[in-house]
């Protein structure tokens, strides 16, 4: 089963305090937390607790001060790109690109893989996301809400094990917030994918598999 | 869909982006100006060594203002396998009341030693090749001489009391390469046989041709250097054409422009660069966290950049080809100009507008590689782009001191391959790095200290000063790109003025409408009894005798100067020494003393300020000159320097009077008449009595001179248009490259609460210190580049002039305010929520 397991994780940065002099910004020590093949995982906290620097940990993006990131693909260990092959991202920002249109972005992921298919398997997840008729829209011409279901429908085309997500909603008010959380979960169950969640939303946060809060350096699991 | 397709796409794209315009725009200039450049430069030279195996008649070819001794010839003859004595004589021919200045040159009978004359049986008739000159007591004329005395073949000429026939028309000699500069008119005659005198009188050139292989050439080399200091020997085999020295200083000139615009066009690209990577970065890291491997994104930004280099070459070449057609037809006709018609057709027939693969493979290949290097930064800034950038926002940029100083190093390289000039290109990145220096630590030290003085109060000024402390790093960015540009711009319009002036004093106005450019005093008694018959007035007289520089402190004068000039090339030839007791009334004292009463004949000589400069002379230096088969030493106690209202003619040598006039050669006059407008028509009367007499209507002298001016101001206003570009672009690419800064403040003020009227208000400021700031480091890096530059480089005394150089500078920041006020207003056009979304 594919899965992420990390081991006695320790971050911090170094930085300068206002008076100039060096001073080290610890996040957490000795962390540890496995994130599963067909499971949803939310991370809560406060801001500033350290709960996108972890996500990044997790995604393979940076890598750890002290610890180990082990990554499970196929029933092998894998690297930190065959991870990225295989994962999908959605931000607070969406990020879409402002040139393309919503079709060109959603299709993207497949057309850097070279997939033949791009645009059908793009018009089907636009179809999904409820946006086959902004199609050929540019991201400037849709609302916020618009905008990060088109970002969920881009992080689902290429069909990943594993998603993550920096407070997706954030930006977003209650009730548009409410149907992102249920598409993005609906995504997941469908497609099999495992999901890491970051956000402060208890409401989205209750609708994953398991919980954790992050703060004070340690992650606890909630019940 | 494959890779290729999607980077075409993105290109395509990309294309609609301003940024992405001005960094094809500069691009495309750069590769311009850099083919054209070495085009051009490519064809001139092939044509020039075609020309110079083609037309010099010899292996080769040693002249001499005096005729060898008996014993020098046989020495000569029997060093080479061939020898022929030729003649040069400037003469004035007269015929039936029309007369016509002439090259006459008396060849004997083993001339030509290669290749054939070409001459006709009338001056319409069909080219003959002839093997060898006129025999005696024939003349053969060339067509416009022909034209000129209104003669026909066949018919006779009188000349210097003898007759001679006029059998041929003489179309092209083989050896008219070394006639140089030169617009005569020619004739041919015979050597008279023996060693009798040459009949008539005039400036005498001796030439002679000779055929050598390589052996004999080396033998014959060092014996002339040892045996004849002021002779001139050019050679075919890996010789030196007369005008690869002209062609130097004019790459000299252009290996500078091209450092200027180079830099110009990196600021630019480096100022566009920061906005484009952004842009690149982004759209990096969302194609990672979809994905894509940072080696592969880092490839597919490589297609697409090469998709625009490919772009920008195509354009630049089709522009350059363009391009090269104008400048080869200007310089044939400059050609035509300077070196006579038939040589300038002869070389202008040869440059032909071509590809040169060769030289196109080399120059494009090299301005890919400094195009990479120039792209090296943003390439490091994409292949560091990652997800994370999208979690958290990152510094992408190496520092910006690290970027200029590798732009300054990939410049000096390019330049240093570009322009053979190492100390010129040396003198000028220092001068640009100080001039960084200064501007850098000028920002600083200014916002920060004017910032803590202005602290404690209000308004819009102190908040001004406030805001661009808080920017530091960038609007240093920004002050030093403005500033590197005005300096490059200030110096080169002033070195462009400067350069200009020169040539013009060159033509100062002659007083009289005859210049009497060589009289014996014969015939000088002669002149002022034609002047009281016909009316006419001597203006001016001054004598002098010939002399040749032959040595300075003992080195020949190329080894002692070291650099190409006007003077040096001039020098080669024999000059006019002339001498006064006391300062003459139109020269000024430039440096050290004048002779006094006692000193007059001590061996001490006064040269020409500019000259002095070009040759490199300090006081002190011992001149020798070979006068009449004589070596005379002189002391250099002063520099004299043309001072305009009393006359024109001036000389750049003077020495005491006693100095030359004991030595018993033919003395010499020189000056200026003015003829009424019937006397010219008795002209012909002394020129039939004295052939030799050269005497040069100005109105000759200003046509010559007004074709080279016309010349230099062409290529200078080229260059300009290609400049004032490319200054354009680096200002919009610093304007806009802040505007999305400036957008997102002007939007936060006016959501506090600003006035528009005020937000303006504080954008000038900010302008105004920016220019301020740039202005004034220009002016430092200017004046330094001047004192460095000047005289090393362009031999010009450095004068600044500080109306001209403010002036410019004012200029130049008024169209940077309107600029950066104009992109103000368009964007406080848009409303408060629009500027708030930006950010
Ligand atoms: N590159 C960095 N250098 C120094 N400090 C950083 C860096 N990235 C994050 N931090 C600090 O680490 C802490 C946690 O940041 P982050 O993970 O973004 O928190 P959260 O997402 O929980 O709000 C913050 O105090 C932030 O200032
Ligand atoms: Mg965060």
């Amino acid at each position: 089963m594919d899965h992420i397991e990390l081991r006695a994780l320790g971050h911090w940065f170094e930085g300068r305090s206002q008076g100039g002099e060096p001073e080290t910004i610890y996040l957490f020590d000795n962390l540890n937390l496995t994130v599963r093949a067909g499971r949803s995982h939310a991370i809560l906290g406060p801001s500033g607790a350290g709960k996108s620097s972890l996500l990044s940990l997790i995604a393979a993006l940076e890598r750890p001060r002290s610890g180990e990131v082990a990554i499970h693909l196929d029933g092998r260990a894998a690297d930190a790109p065959s991870l990225r092959r295989r994962s999908g991202f959605v931000f607070q920002q969406f990020h879409l690109l402002p040139e393309l249109d919503a079709l060109g972005n959603v299709a993207l992921p497949l057309r850097l893989r070279g997939d033949g298919q791009a645009r059908e398997k793009a018009r089907h997840w636009l179809e999904r996301v409820g946006l086959s008729a902004r199609a050929a829209h540019k991201p400037n011409q849709l609302s916020g809400g618009e905008q990060q279901r088109l970002a969920i429908a881009r992080a689902f085309v290429a069909e990943p094990a594993f998603v993550f997500a920096d407070e997706p909603t954030g930006n977003l008010d209650q009730h548009t917030a409410a149907y992102i959380g249920e598409l993005l979960f609906g995504c997941v169950q469908e497609q099999g994918s495992a999901l890491v969640l970051v956000t402060h939303s208890d409401t989205l946060s209750r609708m994953a598999d398991c919980r954790y809060r992050l703060s004070g350096g340690h992650l606890e699991l909630l019940a | 869909m494959n890779f290729l397709t999607l980077a075409w796409q993105e290109f395509r794209s990309d294309l609609g982006q301003a940024d992405t315009r001005l960094q094809l725009l500069a691009q495309i200039l750069l590769a311009f100006f850099l083919l054209l450049l070495s085009l051009s430069g490519a064809s001139l030279q092939s044509a020039l060594q075609q020309n110079l195996s083609d037309m010099l008649g010899a292996d080769l070819v040693l002249e001499r203002h005096r005729p060898l001794s008996e014993a020098q010839r046989s020495a000569l003859a029997e060093l080479s396998a061939d020898l022929s004595e030729t003649r040069l004589l400037d003469i004035t021919l007269s015929h039936a009341g029309r007369h016509q200045q002439v090259q006459l040159k008396l060849v004997d009978r083993h001339y030509p030693l290669q290749g054939q004359l070409a001459v006709g049986r009338s001056r319409a008739s069909e080219h003959e090749s002839a093997g060898r000159g006129p025999g005696a007591g024939e003349i053969w004329l060339d067509t416009r001489a022909l034209v000129g005395l209104g003669l026909a073949t066949g018919e006779s000429l009188h000349l210097g009391g003898r007759e001679y026939l006029v059998s041929r028309a003489l179309f092209h000699e083989p050896d008219r390469l070394l006639e140089g500069h030169s617009v005569a008119v020619r004739a041919m005659a015979a050597l008279p046989a023996g060693a009798a005198g040459p009949p008539l009188a005039g400036d005498t050139r001796y030439r002679y041709l000779l055929n050598a292989d390589a052996s004999q050439e080396a033998v014959i080399v060092a014996w002339v250097q040892r045996e004849l200091p002021d002779a001139r020997l050019v050679r075919k085999r890996g010789g030196q054409h007369p005008l690869a020295g002209f062609w130097q200083r004019v790459e000299n000139f252009f290996g500078l422009s091209a450092l200027v615009l180079f830099v110009l066009g990196g600021v630019a690209m480096d100022l566009i660069g920061r906005r484009l990577l952004r842009r690149e970065a982004y759209r990096q890291a969302v194609y990672q966290s979809l994905g894509l491997s940072p080696a592969r994104g880092l490839c597919l930004y490589g297609a697409k950049w090469m998709l625009g280099i490919a772009l920008s070459f195509l354009l630049a070449g089709l522009l350059a080809l363009a391009g090269q057609q104008w400048v080869l037809k200007l310089l044939q006709g400059h050609l035509a100009g300077a070196l006579g018609a038939d040589i300038g057709a002869e070389i202008g027939a040869e440059l032909e507008a071509a590809w040169h693969p060769g030289v196109l493979a080399r120059t494009l290949g090299l301005l890919w590689l400094l195009l990479l290097c120039l792209q090296l930064p943003t390439l490091i800034g994409v292949g560091r782009a990652s997800v994370l950038e999208l979690l958290r926002p990152q510094q992408r940029l190496p520092a910006l001191a690290l970027r200029l100083a590798w732009m300054l190093t990939c410049f000096s390289l390019l330049v240093a391959a570009y322009s053979d000039n190492s100390r010129l290109t040396l003198l000028m990145i220092g001068t640009l790095l100080v001039t960084l220096l200064l501007i850098a630590s000028l920002t600083f030290a200014l916002l920060t200290l004017v910032e803590r003085l202005t602290r404690r109060r209000g308004g819009l000024l102190a908040f001004c000063l406030f805001t661009m402390r808080q920017r530091l790093l960038g609007k240093s960015a920004q002050v030093m790109g403005l500033g590197l540009c005005a300096t490059l711009l200030l110096f080169t319009f002033m070195l462009l003025r400067d350069l200009g002036q020169a040539m013009e004093a060159n033509s100062r106005a002659v007083d009289g409408n005859l210049l009497i450019v060589r009289a014996t005093s014969a015939q000088m008694a002669d002149i002022e009894a034609w002047n009281r018959r016909t009316g006419s007035v001597l203006r001016q007289s001054r004598p002098y005798v010939r002399a040749q520089l032959v040595r300075i402190n003992g080195l020949a004068p190329e080894a002692f100067s070291g650099q190409p000039s006007e003077s040096l090339s001039r020098i080669a030839r024999p000059i006019r020494l002339s001498w006064s007791a006391e300062l003459p009334a139109n020269n000024r004292l430039a440096a050290g003393r004048w002779w006094q009463a006692g000193d007059e004949n001590r061996r001490q000589i006064s040269v020409e300020d500019e000259v002095m400069a070009d040759l490199g002379l300090s006081l002190g230096d011992a001149l020798a000159f070979a006068i009449g088969g004589q070596l005379v030493e002189f002391t250099l106690v002063a520099g004299h320097a043309y001072r305009p209202g009393a006359g024109s003619i001036t000389f750049w040598f003077q020495v005491p009077p006693g100095a030359v006039e004991s030595l018993g050669v033919e003395l010499l006059q020189m000056g200026s008449m003015e003829l009424p407008q019937r006397a010219w028509s008795q002209l012909g009367e002394l020129w039939r009595r004295h052939p030799g007499l050269e005497l040069l209507p100005v109105k000759q002298l200003s046509e010559r001179f007004d074709a080279t001016l016309a010349l230099v101001t062409r290529v200078v206003a080229g260059y300009s248009l290609l400049l004032g570009l490319m200054a354009l672009l680096l200002v919009a690419a610093c304007v806009r490259g802040f505007e999305r800064d400036d957008r997102r403040k002007n939007g936060l003020l006016l959501s506090l609460g600003l006035r528009r009227r005020h937000c303006l208000r504080l954008n000038l400021y900010e302008w105004l210190i920016t220019a301020a700031i740039a202005g004034g480091g220009a002016v430092a890096g200017t004046s330094l580049a001047g004192q460095l530059i000047y005289r090393s480089q362009f031999h010009l005394n450095y004068r600044p002039d500080a109306l001209y150089l403010l002036g410019t500078l004012a200029i130049m920041a008024a169209v940077l305010c309107l600029l950066g006020l104009w992109c103000c207003r368009h964007s406080l056009k848009a409303s408060v929520g629009e500027l708030m979304a930006e950010s």
